[in-house]
């Protein structure tokens, strides 16, 4: 034989993995264990009195509640 | 409001995978088929350049299609070596240590870039090696059909 297969393959199998270490902020982590302790906890607006759940990250207008 | 600082972060390992389907094209795909079919390692004569293992399918030096398919061999001597003493689980091949080579195979000009997984104290610019082909059957069309090469 003087030359490869005629019929190409036509392409290969690959995957791109991505590990990493999540690191949840200061009002996720809260949340996440007070989830742990069967709570559910909110953010309420200081302004409006909106309750935001799971929370609000501290951003203006908002200001983080208990 | 104190600001909740006082709590330690809170961490999880997580992975993000994409699976994915990369496009071989004519001139690789043949090579690949070569590896699966034929148990055989093809390259190209291209200009100014000799015989291009692996295939490209034109010259590097002035962009011309490719001439003859020519079969090399599974030997050759080592042109460049990297070895990884502390494997990263799934960024690399392999588990245990193991050598990144380039190989210039006997019949060939260029360079094919492939593993070493023993005798990693022999692996030196200018060592001989062999490929260890995967199995009949065993071999998909990829370049880990060669599954590594040997010192010898």
């Amino acid at each position: 034989m003087s030359e490869p297969p005629k019929d190409p393959v036509k392409y290969v199998d690959s995957k791109v993995y991505l590990p990493y270490d999540y690191v949840a902020g200061d009002y996720k982590a809260k949340y996440l264990r007070a989830l742990k302790d069967k709570r559910i906890l909110g953010s309420k607006c200081s302004k409006t009195g909106k309750v935001f759940v799971p929370r609000d990250v501290k951003k203006r207008p908002y200001k983080p509640a208990n | 409001m104190p600001h909740p600082t006082s709590e330690a972060p809170l961490r999880a390992q997580q992975v993000m995978e994409f699976p994915y389907k990369h496009s071989t094209g004519e001139t690789v795909g043949r090579f690949l088929a070569g590896l699966k079919e034929q148990k055989k390692i093809w390259g190209q004569r291209a200009a100014g350049q000799g015989v291009v293992v692996p295939p490209l399918g034109y010259s590097e030096i002035d962009g011309s299609d490719a001439g003859d398919w020519v079969e090399v061999a599974d030997t050759g001597v080592i042109t460049a070596c990297a070895i990884v003493h502390e494997p990263i689980e799934r960024l690399h091949p392999f588990a245990e240590p193991f050598a990144f080579v380039l190989v210039k195979l006997d019949g060939a000009d260029t360079a094919l870039a492939h593993v070493v997984k023993e005798n990693l104290d022999r692996v030196k610019v200018g060592a001989r090696v062999r490929a260890l082909w995967m199995d009949d059957g065993q071999r998909i069309g990829s370049i880990r059909d060669i599954a590594h090469f040997q010192v010898i």
